[in-house]
């Protein structure tokens, strides 16, 4: 589905060079879940950036399979998007899900979740009732985001990321902000339902309780990405 | 930007305080005609005898040696033309004429008072400082004319504005149109000048010998005995009159002063809303750091007194750079406040001293209280912030609690603007009504924010979610824009009422205008020849209106003649009349009259009411019936119109003729003028020239209305675009997730332009009922009161409409910059900040 080639990516501080990702490799297929680990600064959230087409390399590519997109007859290299071009990969092809909730409070549950859905104009009513029961906040519908915990919020989120049935998700650190037990809790309803839907799944986490519920862990160190 | 909202307010009050200090002045000094201690003054009364240097001579050979001649002329100034080939050509310098005064100087200097002359310097500066009353500006005035080579002398912002008008590097002296150099020019600061240029009589008439004799002043009281023996000597067409009374004058000025203020504190007042947006934008900016200075055990009062000491700070240097830039903005507008004054009031304005200490403590005082009072929302909000008080949304029951408070205080204010417009007749009592009538729109406003949105919600279709979901953002940002929302609310309102109040009275005067200029042409001429007899073999109908000033309930009121036949009967415009079909035959047997909504609005007088008035001939005491109240825009006068047929020529004067006839005929009466010495040009008037002469000085005299209209407006836009300031920072994570989920930067922008324009919407269609309401409150409180006229209010749709399209334009474009800048921002940016 996307094959990450020899990527690189640096930045300069006070005139000095620091390569953060360093000739990265990594092929995503179709239902994986992956986990990317390391230190603060180590570049997990920068990679997890660059497969949303929201950063580019220094140099290297990221292909798109073109069974994604029935408009390309061949791969695309999501590196070399014009700006329209991204939001159109954002939009149809990836779900995003963060370490802050960042669900809109002037509307409903509901309304946050069928808003990405509502945009690509993909509204498939069973699928949402299927992802709400999975993900177990049926009953918060109607409700506001400021009415629930923060593990439903986040719930609320995981919702919201795979609504529009994107085959890929990116999340970022999405129980950082959550207790041990609410975090156990989302990780796996994560995993689980990304692996119901057959949704690829890339998360960054530092916690490795909540890496290893993954089917691959990946620990970033020094530029090089290691599979542990 | 909280400097430049201070400055703004600060400019902008110092530049009304200085344009009413000058009027004020300008007023004052217009009562003691240039020449100190003046009781009396001696004019002509008739409009055939004019007063000549002979009667002065006359008398002053009988020993009246008080007396002192003033002689004026109204022309252009010009250049001598350096591009012309001929010597001789000149240029026109100035856009009006200019009042040239020649005083009798000799004669004055040799009163007791102006025998010890004092040396003057010719820098205005520095004869500013040694000049502390009027009366002594007057001396030193005329003792500088007095001696030495001819020179005329002028105010120094007079000079500056001429100076201006020259051509580029133009270095000639000013001459009179025939290219006679005028006399050195002198400037003198002092109110007193006006916007006149004063010189000695003898010059005067050397450069101007068509120039009449306008008065002799009476210098110093007259015993009883002398004033009956100048009574006795004074031939038939002169009249020995007190100095003017200052009753009128004052009541004017007072009026002006609180229509100016009033408009200015509107200013200030929308520009503090900018201020408490602007301090909560530092603050928002500074939060972090004062977070830190509490961790390291600073108190929540130092940092409080820190942060207000700053602003008292800002604020002084605020006032004292907006007190610099109001003094010149006052210069660049005292032109057209010259001429809207000159269009309103009939009344010469010059240029006032101001003190800039004096200007300074009161626009520091005002600005210092106001921008404390705006400051205190904001660090109250500061204050709970270090407090790190949990923002708790609030309770239903709150919520009901404070959509009562706001639709009670709805309630009190509406009925407290009642009650003032219904029973208060003082005119700062109605302006505090208009206030009230805006805060209580600003109330039904915010109570009716949420529910107004809400509908307009309903009608977004489902096809667009983004937008439904920006019109609830919108909701939400009306809860934290209110003051934002409430300072367009103010300025939408204010905009709407002033110009449907403009355009009613522009209406109301075309219609007037129309009405009643029925004649071909007017001619407007004072004195020998009498028309009437020139136009006697030309075929030509010639009406004269002749006038009197009577005096009526210790005023001076102007007895004009009206004509009776069938075309100025039709040409009548009535405010009110009787019901009686025999209204013209009763006006025209000498039975009622006509008066002026000034009049009857003065003298609080109703149609049917009986005034005891002179007859205009006899000038013995009747009784005439109110027949009619007629309209009569733009006269400061009480006036009361009587059938010609009742005045006597030889006791009235006439000013104006309305002449119907042929094109040919007309051309007769020309060449009679002409042979006669009267130059028909200037004098004889189309009635399309008179029309468009008169809705050129209407125009005119609204030019402050529509620029401050529009200050007020950008002002209230700049606090829009402070508030989005504010608050781009709460919706940046909402706008970061809508943009992450794949839609356009360019998307996003508009969607921000949206929510905001719809909140701007609302507040304008709130502000339409109100503005109409404001509208009609002016017309019919204020102008009432102040002006004592009152017209028809005209609500245009297409107005409302055009107000729509240039409020939201203005909003669009300050609003624009802030969303394109975070628009522009890269999405990843906005993803590390919110994360």
């Amino acid at each position: 589905m996307l094959a990450l080639k020899n990527l690189q990516k640096s930045y300069t501080d006070a005139g000095e060079k620091h390569t953060i990702l360093n000739n990265i490799n990594l092929t995503i297929n179709a239902g994986d879940s992956i986990s990317i680990q390391g230190a603060s600064g180590s570049g997990k959230s920068t990679l997890l950036h660059l497969l949303a087409a929201l950063d580019k390399p220094d140099s290297g590519e990221i292909l798109l399979n073109s069974s994604l997109d029935e408009t390309q007859t061949e791969n695309q290299d999501i590196t070399q998007f014009t700006e329209r071009q991204a939001d159109q990969y954002r939009q149809f092809q990836v779900g995003l899900i963060f370490q802050k909730f960042n669900l809109i409070d002037c509307i409903t549950v509901m309304e946050n979740i069928m808003l990405p859905a509502k945009i690509t104009g993909k509204v498939e009513h069973e699928y949402i009732q299927e992802l709400l029961n999975a993900l177990g906040i049926k009953s918060h519908i109607n409700k506001l985001p400021n009415q629930l915990s923060g593990g439903e919020q986040q719930r609320v989120a995981i919702a919201r990321g795979l609504s529009h049935q994107p085959p890929l998700l990116l999340a970022d650190e999405p129980t950082g902000n959550l207790d041990s037990k609410n975090s156990d809790l989302v990780s796996q309803l994560l995993v689980d339902t990304c692996k119901q839907l057959n949704t690829a799944l890339v998360m960054v986490t530092h916690s490795r309780k909540v890496a290893m519920l993954t089917q691959q862990q990946w620990y970033l160190d020094d530029g090089s990405l290691t599979r542990i | 930007m909280l400097m430049a909202s201070l400055i703004i307010a600060a400019a902008g009050l110092s530049a009304v305080l200085v344009i009413n200090s000058s009027a004020k002045q300008s007023y004052s000094s217009e009562q003691q005609f240039l020449v100190p201690n003046v009781t009396q003054t001696i004019t002509s009364n008739s409009s055939n005898l004019k007063l000549t240097k002979q009667d002065y001579s006359v008398l002053r050979v009988k020993g009246f040696s008080q007396l002192i001649a003033v002689a004026q002329t109204k022309q252009h100034i010009y250049t001598n033309n350096q591009a012309a080939t001929q010597a001789s050509e000149t240029t026109k310098v100035t856009q009006r004429r200019i009042d040239f005064t020649g005083i009798d100087t000799f004669s004055l200097l040799s009163l007791p008072d102006f025998l010890n002359p004092v040396a003057l310097s010719e820098q205005s500066n520095v004869a500013a400082k040694t000049i502390s009353s009027a009366s002594d500006d007057s001396n030193q005035l005329i003792r500088q004319l007095g001696f030495g080579e001819p020179i005329a002398i002028l105010h120094p912002q007079l000079l500056e504005q001429l100076l201006g008008q020259l051509p580029d590097q133009q270095l000639e002296p000013f001459t009179t149109e025939a290219g006679t150099p005028l006399p050195k020019f002198n400037t003198f600061e002092s109110a007193a000048l006006g916007n006149d240029i004063i010189m000695d009589i003898a010059d005067l008439y050397r450069l101007y010998p068509n120039a009449e004799l306008s008065m002799l002043l009476v210098v110093g009281e007259l015993s009883k005995a002398k004033q009956d023996r100048l009574q006795e000597s004074l031939p038939n067409h002169l009249q020995l009159t007190n100095a003017k009374g200052a009753e009128q004058d004052s009541e004017l000025t007072s009026s002006f002063h609180l229509n100016l203020m009033a408009m200015a504190l509107l200013m200030f007042v929308v520009c503090l809303f900018i201020v408490v947006n602007a301090v909560n934008l530092l603050l928002n900016s500074r939060l972090s750091w004062l977070k830190i200075c509490r961790q390291l055990g600073i108190s929540r009062l130092q940092l409080f007194v820190v942060q207000l000491l700053e602003i008292i700070l800002l604020t002084l240097l605020a006032s004292f750079i907006g007190v610099v830039l109001g003094i010149e903005l006052a210069k660049l507008a005292s032109p057209t406040v010259q001429a809207t004054l000159e269009n309103l009031y009939s009344v010469e304005v010059g240029f006032g001293k101001v003190s800039i200490i004096g200007l300074l403590i009161q626009v520091s005082g005002i600005s210092l209280v106001g921008s404390i009072c705006a400051t205190f929302i904001p660090l109250n909000k500061l204050n709970h912030q270090l407090a790190q008080t949990k923002d708790v949304p609030l309770s239903l029951v709150q919520q009901r609690f404070w959509k009562r408070i706001i639709w009670l205080s709805f309630v009190v204010f509406a009925a407290a603007a009642y009650i003032i417009l219904n029973h208060a007749q003082a005119l700062w009592l109605l302006l505090i009504a208009t206030a009230l009538v805006i805060l209580s729109g600003c109330s039904l406003l915010l109570a009716n924010y949420p529910g107004m949105l809400a509908l307009i919600q309903r009608f977004i279709p489902a096809r667009f979610p983004l937008l439904q979901v920006s019109s609830k953002q919108s909701l939400a940002l009306s809860g934290k824009t209110k003051i934002a929302c409430c300072a367009f609310f103010i300025a939408a309102t204010s905009n709407i009422g002033m110009n449907l109040m403009v355009d009613s009275f522009r209406g109301a005067t075309v219609g007037w205008l129309e009405q009643r200029l029925v004649a071909d042409y007017y001619i407007y001429h004072n004195g020998e020849p009498n028309l009437s007899d020139l136009a006697k073999d030309t075929g030509v109908n010639v009406k004269q209106r002749l006038e009197n000033t009577i005096p009526f309930q210790g005023k001076q009121v102007q007895q004009f003649s009206y004509p009776t036949g069938e075309l100025y009967q039709q040409a009548m415009a009535f405010y009110d009349k009787s019901k009686d079909e025999n209204l013209w035959s009763e006006f025209a047997l000498g039975k009622g009259v006509l008066v002026n909504q000034q009049f009857a609005f003065g003298f609080d007088y109703k149609i049917n009411d009986v005034v005891e008035l002179p007859h205009p001939a006899t000038g013995e005491i009747s009784s005439y019936k109110i027949l009619g109240i007629i309209y009569d825009f733009g006269s400061p006068y009480k006036q009361v119109l009587m059938p010609l047929e009742m005045f006597d020529l030889s006791k009235s004067t006439c000013c104006m003729y309305a002449v119907q006839g042929a094109e040919s005929n007309i051309d007769l009466l020309r060449e009679k003028m002409l042979t006669a010495g009267l130059d028909p040009e200037g004098k004889l008037l189309k009635t399309e020239e008179l029309l468009a002469i008169s809705m050129q000085a209407f125009d005119d005299t609204f030019i402050i209305t529509d620029g401050l209209n529009v200050v007020t407006l950008l002002v209230a836009a700049l606090s829009l675009a402070c508030a989005i300031i504010v608050l781009m920072n709460d919706v940046r994570p909402q706008n970061m997730l809508i943009r992450s989920m794949g839609v356009s930067a360019l998307k996003t922008q508009l969607l921000a332009l949206f929510q905001y324009l719809l909140l701007c919407f609302v507040a304008l269609i709130f502000a339409t009922p109100f503005g109409i309401l404001l509208s009609w409150v002016l017309i019919n409180d204020i102008n009432y009161q102040a002006f004592s006229w009152t017209y028809p209010l005209i609500i245009s749709p297409m107005k409302i409409l055009q107000i729509y399209a240039t409020s939201l334009l203005v909003v669009t474009v300050v609003i624009i910059i802030p969303i394109i800048r975070a628009g522009r921002r890269p999405l990843i940016e906005d993803i590390r900040w919110v994360n």
